[in-house]
Order: C-alpha cells, then sequence, then structure tokens
C-alpha cells in the first residue's frame, strides 16, 4: 500500500515534471523562434540598408562623374575631338530682342489664332445651334 | 490509486542522476554568472561588443547655377589580409595587379609574406598577426566590384568618404581644399566646414566570430545627419571666362600674378573670382605657397589711376567742382598749406583740363588739385568711405588691411600722390568694390559670395542677401561719375581699345611703378583696368589686374593698364553681354559716348552742380 502510494506520488511527479518540461520547452522553443526570427528580420535590415548605401554611393559617384563631363574643359576638348566646330557666338551674331519673347514667339507660332484680323472659330454641337 | 510504471530504485536513481546533472549544470552557471563574471564579462566585452561610426556625408558646394564644384564620394582602399591569402589564387594576381596600376607583384608579395607584426617595445610575446595591409588608395567602385569578381580570398577594400573636385582648377582659391585627414584647409570647405562637415553617426552592437555584426543585437543607434549644401553665388560659364582669359594673359605677358573678379553690380555678389597663379584642387599637395594664396584678397599693390575715383567723387560730392571745373595741369609747382610741392609729372601734354578731362585722360596733377580742394582730412575720409585701409568683408583667405596711412603721418606731397594711386597700398577686392560703390549708386557693398545654405533634401536652410555697408555719395554723384568714367574709352580717354560698341562702359585704367629695392621701378609694372557696364543702368563690375607683365616692345614694352588690362575687359564683357543677356543701351553706330558728351554739355549748363 505504502509502496503503490508513493509510485502513485512519483508518477505523478513525473508526468507533471513532463508536463511542466514540455511547457517550458515549449516556451524556450519558442522564445528560440522569435529570437531567430528578430534576427533574421534584423539581417534582411541590415542588408536593405547596406544596399541603400551602395545604391547611394552609386548615385554620389555618377554626380561626381557627370559633374567631371560636364566641365567647360572636357566639353570643349569633345568637341575638338569630334570636330563638331562649336564656338561662342561673337558680338555681331547677336540681336538683341527688347520685347517679351514668349508672346513673340506665340504670336509667331501661332500667328493665325492670336491674330486680331483673323476670323472667329465657331464650334458647333451635333444638331445643335452655335 | 495506481501502481506506477517504475521501482522505487529506478526512480531514486533516475532522480539522482537528474539532481546531479541539474546540480552541476547550476554550479557551473553560478561560477560563471557569479564568481568569474567580471573577467568573463571583459571578454565578452572585448571580444563582442562593437562600437561602429557611421560617417555622415560631407555636404556638396555648388554654384549658383548647382553645377557641381566639390562633392563627397565613397572610394574604396584595398589591403590584403595575409593570413587568408591562398596559394591557388595566385593565378588571378596578374588580373589584380592590372586593376591597380600603381601596385606591382614585388609589392603583393612582400604583403603575402608580411604574416606578423613586429612586437611591441617591452613586450615579450611575439608579434601580432597582421590583417590587413594597404596596396591601393582611392579605387572607384568600378574597379572594386572587378576586384571581388577576380574572388582572390584575402583581398578586400574599405570605404572613406573622400572629397572630389571634378571642376579641377577651376574657382580654387574660392572653394579650398579637404586634407588626406579630413580636415577643411582653406577656401569655402574651411570657412564653411561647420554646415559642411554634419554629424557622425554611431551604434552599439555585437559581433560574431567573423567579425561581421549581429544586427539583432543593436542596442543604441543615432543615425548620422549629413552636411548641408553650400550654394555659391559664382556662376561656372563666367568663372571659366575669367580663368580662361587669365591664361591668355599668363602666355602672351608672363606676370607674376593677376586676379580677375566680376561682381554684380547692384548686389554685390561675386560672379567669378579668379587668380594666378593656381592650382588643381585634387593634387593640393604639388602646389607652392605662392599658388594656394587667393591674391585677391592677400596681396596688396599700389593702385595706380584707378585710384582717381576718390578724390573725384569726394570733390563733386562736397559740391567743390563740377565736371567742366577747369584746373592749370601744366603748371608743376603748388602752394599747399604753405609748403611748397612739386606735382607729380604728367603725359597728356595739356595746359588745362576739366574733371572729365582729368579722370579720361588720367591726369595725376588734376587728381592732386582735386584732393587738395577736399584738404587732407576730408580726402582721407573719402579714401576710408571708399573702403580703403579696411577688410571688405570677404569672409576668408587671410584678407589683408591694405596701407593707409592717417593724415597727420603723411608727408607734405602725400596730399599730390596718394590720389594717383601712390604711396597707398589695397588689395585688387578693394579696388574693385571701390568701383563697385559707383557702379551701385553711390552705395558701398560688402562681398558676397553664398547664394543659400541648403539641407540634403534641398530645402533652403539659409538665404543670403546682398550686405550694403554705407552711403559714401549721393546717387547724383555716383551718376556723374559714371559719365566721366565712360570718357576713359572714348577716343580721346586712355583706353578706346575698351570701348563696346552699343555699350557704355565705365571704367579706368590704373598703371603703377612697382617699389623694387626701394624705389619706384620703370620697368616692372601692376596694370589694371576696373570698371563696370552698362554705365547708365550697371549690371557688372569687371576688374582685371596684372602684376608686372612682360610687354613685348611691339606693343610698348611697359604693362600700362591699356595695354595688358583693358583688352581682358572688353573680352570678357562682351562674353557676359551674351551670357547675362545685357541689352545695349545706345546705338552702335552713333550711340557710344553719348553720355560723356551729354556730361561736358550738361555741366557746361550746370545741369550737374
Amino acid at each position: 500500500m505504502r509502496r503503490s502510494a508513493s509510485s502513485a506520488f512519483v508518477n505523478q511527479l513525473v508526468v507533471y515534471a513532463t508536463a511542466a518540461l514540455v511547457f517550458t520547452g515549449s516556451i524556450g522553443f519558442g522564445t528560440v523562434w522569435l529570437r531567430h526570427e528578430v534576427s533574421v528580420a534584423a539581417n534582411r535590415n541590415k542588408n536593405l540598408q547596406g544596399r541603400i548605401a551602395e545604391v547611394q554611393r552609386r548615385l554620389d559617384q555618377l554626380t561626381a562623374e557627370i559633374a567631371a563631363a560636364k566641365t567647360p574643359d572636357n566639353l570643349i576638348r569633345l568637341d575638338s575631338s569630334m570636330r563638331l566646330g562649336l564656338d561662342m557666338p561673337r558680338q555681331e551674331q547677336v540681336e538683341h530682342v527688347s520685347e517679351n519673347v514668349d508672346l513673340w514667339l506665340a504670336s509667331r507660332s501661332g500667328g493665325e489664332l492670336l491674330n486680331a484680323g483673323a476670323r472667329p472659330v465657331l464650334f458647333r454641337l451635333p444638331g445643335g445651334a452655335p | 490509486m495506481s501502481k506506477g510504471f517504475a521501482s522505487n530504485y529506478r526512480i531514486v536513481l533516475l532522480a539522482t542522476g537528474l539532481f546531479l546533472a541539474f546540480g552541476g549544470l547550476a554550479a557551473r552557471l553560478v561560477f560563471l554568472h557569479v564568481i568569474n563574471r567580471e573577467e568573463l564579462l571583459k571578454y565578452v566585452e572585448q571580444a563582442r561588443r562593437s562600437f561602429i561610426v557611421e560617417q555622415a556625408r560631407r555636404g556638396t558646394i555648388t554654384d549658383a547655377k548647382d553645377n557641381i564644384l566639390a562633392t563627397s564620394v565613397q572610394l574604396v582602399d584595398i589591403g590584403v589580409d595575409p593570413q587568408m591569402l591562398r596559394h591557388e589564387d595566385e593565378a588571378h594576381w596578374p588580373d589584380l595587379l592590372r586593376l591597380l596600376p600603381g601596385v606591382t607583384e614585388a609589392d603583393l608579395r612582400a604583403a603575402a609574406a608580411k604574416r606578423l607584426a613586429a612586437p611591441a617595445r617591452g613586450e615579450d610575446r611575439e608579434g601580432r598577426a597582421v590583417q590587413w595591409i594597404k596596396l591601393a588608395e582611392a579605387v572607384d567602385e568600378t574597379v572594386y566590384d572587378r576586384i571581388k569578381e577576380l574572388g582572390i580570398r584575402g583581398v578586400y577594400g574599405t570605404r572613406a568618404y573622400r572629397r572630389s573636385y571634378p571642376q579641377k582648377t577651376l574657382a580654387a582659391h574660392v572653394v579650398g581644399y579637404v586634407n588626406r585627414e579630413s580636415q577643411p584647409a582653406c577656401g569655402v570647405e574651411a570657412y564653411m566646414d561647420f554646415f559642411l562637415r554634419g554629424e557622425n553617426g554611431w551604434r552599439e552592437s555585437e559581433k560574431d566570430g567573423r567579425r561581421q555584426e549581429l544586427a539583432q543585437f543593436r542596442t543604441r543607434e543615432v543615425p548620422p545627419a549629413n552636411g548641408y549644401d553650400v550654394v555659391l553665388s559664382l556662376e561656372t560659364p563666367i568663372q571659366r571666362m575669367i580663368e580662361a582669359e587669365l591664361q591668355m594673359l599668363q602666355e602672351k605677358y608672363h606676370p607674376l600674378k593677376a586676379t580677375i573678379i566680376v561682381s554684380d553690380a547692384r548686389t554685390g555678389f561675386i560672379l567669378g573670382l579668379a587668380n594666378i597663379p593656381t592650382f588643381d584642387l585634387n593634387e593640393f599637395n604639388r602646389a607652392s605657397i605662392e599658388q594656394l594664396r587667393n591674391v585677391a584678397v592677400t596681396d596688396v599693390f599700389e593702385p595706380g589711376s584707378t585710384f582717381k575715383i576718390v578724390p573725384a567723387s569726394g570733390a563733386l560730392e562736397e559740391g567743390l567742382v563740377t565736371p567742366a571745373s577747369a584746373f592749370d595741369v601744366a603748371s608743376s609747382d603748388v602752394e599747399y598749406r604753405g609748403h611748397h610741392i612739386r606735382l607729380p609729372r604728367d603725359d597728356h601734354g595739356a595746359e588745362t583740363l576739366d574733371v572729365t578731362g582729368i579722370i579720361s585722360h588720367s591726369s595725376n596733377r588734376g587728381a592732386a588739385h582735386l584732393a587738395m580742394l577736399l584738404g587732407d582730412d576730408r580726402f582721407y575720409d573719402y579714401t576710408r568711405r571708399f573702403g580703403f585701409g579696411q577688410k571688405t568683408g570677404f569672409p576668408f583667405g587671410g584678407e589683408v588691411l591694405g596701407l593707409l596711412k592717417p593724415p597727420k603721418d603723411w608727408y607734405p606731397i602725400s596730399i599730390t600722390r596718394i590720389p594717383m594711386g601712390q604711396g597707398i597700398a589695397a588689395t585688387p577686392m578693394q579696388v574693385h568694390y571701390a568701383m563697385g560703390t559707383i557702379a551701385n549708386g553711390g552705395v558701398r557693398l560688402e562681398p558676397q559670395l553664398f547664394r543659400q545654405i541648403r539641407d540634403s533634401d534641398g530645402g533652403p536652410v539659409f538665404v543670403f542677401g546682398e550686405r550694403p555697408c554705407l552711403r559714401v555719395v549721393s546717387e547724383r554723384t555716383a551718376q556723374t561719375m559714371a559719365r566721366l568714367l565712360m570718357g576713359v574709352v572714348s577716343p580721346e580717354g586712355t583706353a578706346p581699345v575698351a570701348a563696346i560698341p552699343g555699350y557704355e562702359v565705365a571704367a579706368k585704367t590704373g598703371t603703377s611703378q612697382k617699389v623694387i629695392d626701394g624705389r619706384y621701378s620703370t620697368t616692372h609694372h601692376v596694370g589694371s583696368f576696373v570698371g563696370f557696364f552698362p554705365a547708365t543702368r550697371p549690371r557688372v563690375v569687371i576688374s582685371v589686374i596684372v602684376d608686372d607683365p612682360t610687354v613685348p616692345k611691339s606693343e610698348g614694352g611697359v604693362g600700362y593698364g591699356r595695354v595688358v588690362a583693358a583688352p581682358s575687359f572688353k573680352h570678357i564683357a562682351e562674353q557676359l553681354i551674351q551670357y547675362l543677356d545685357i541689352k545695349p543701351v545706345t546705338s552702335p553706330a552713333t550711340g557710344r559716348y553719348r553720355f560723356a558728351q551729354a556730361g561736358r554739355g550738361a555741366a557746361a549748363a550746370g545741369v550737374l552742380q
């Protein structure tokens, strides 16, 4: 009887211990899994930051290269090597325009529309009056 | 009650085993976490803790049209870890050496062989393992990509921001440079360093055995704040024009040095500033001290006849003369305050000259008469008001005061020599802004070089405006002076070569003798030409100053301002007309000297009194 009682207690203890182990193990594994996910996410962020930094780096370099390519010295060298014959306009070649250039160009390209003497344009709806 | 499934003996054995195992584990944990804690923590701190500095990007310097003058790029320093090199990679070494032109195979073999560093003094153990030997500096990303493609283990790079100056020599004295230790040395780089440099960021984290950061263990993180961008008032095309002109002057006259300054007449913003000798900003370490100096503000010269605008403006402002007031310029002696004074020499050969003639013919004696009319104190006061003997306010570069003694220290003849620009020393910047005072209607402006400070997203942080100093003369006097100065480029003036058909050019020639061994030299001169246009509604002020040019005999052999500087003024002005779209004021055929003539006529009628 005594043996049976103690065995039962031990059995219960083992069961509870096992249950506790499983429970704490689950928590442990859960924590480990969470930490793993955190580290995966953190590494992914780090890699993204690295890629952004790399793109920024290449942009900076490209900007510097474009600036160097646009220098007057370089353009003059290109003009010479490509035999384009480009040159600064001379004073006598320039006609200074004193009136508003935008209006002047608009009136030249759309002269018929803007001309006060042009006929009015009528729009008609199908079957309706103008 | 159930009987259970294990015997007591087994349970006790299992329990004892478990107890011993957990007990041992607990004891070990207590040992590690309590007893040996400090020592182990120190080790962990050393081995795993990492403090990573994230470098802020230094801001960009641009001109007024957003052309980049200085920018930061990340370049790669290539190095080798001798511990990680493999023999099987040696087949790729020739490819590596082709990508790194400055590196030889001997360098690479020497680096590979250096596996241990010499022990430090007093250290008894053998030297530590070498993990990094630099092979090449400042390799760009594309080359580094190709190096990585070779797959040589142990060859890798570390990145660092380096300053790049894509325009090379352009505006070198203004932009300045950042040295190899990332310290700004001069120019805008040094003056605006507070805004340009930004603030480095940092983060605390841990690293693994391969020294890779474990991002999940980041504890504290402060992101870097990139530096602000600085926008200058310079315009690259104008800067290019004046540097090409200086190059031409260098080739033609081989001067000791020369300066050209172009500024906006109404605001004082500097549109171009260049000196020779100059240097390439990317190779600043090869430049001499002479090349690095911004002589526009650090060096002084006797301004010569360009200074005559001061006595003329003063006398007009005080109502002592009109443009038509005539002076005897034939007599070589004069009485002044009880002293018998010998007047300086004049070359024009006229008997009398009115004020218009004094300016257009650049009469030394006439200028002396104007100054004597003003008297020592008033003349000195006007000289100061025009900005001589004091700093103009140019923000950096070691600007000097120039040399202007107070009247109590003058010799009796000083009142006849200073008006012709002798016995006074000024920087090119002072002379330029003195002329700018006339162009700006009598108000002296402070040189302004900065347009904006922008944040890294392009938003304005601070916008600079014009900075007027003081009113020197009335607008009426300034207009009169502008008309008088137009006579300088008239056929009877000292520099008709600088006239531009259709445009009113107001300018003044200057030629000063250099002092060599304590005497005024007859062979070494400083030639200058300072002026603005269009005279009646000024847009730009241009100064050309050429120090000690070698002029061929065919051109007179003397470095007069009209010979060495006036043609450059005209050439620059013609280009600026097109670039800035400056409209002609008068008809090219008839109106070139209209205002000069009108000035005389009107003055004679009492209009300009």
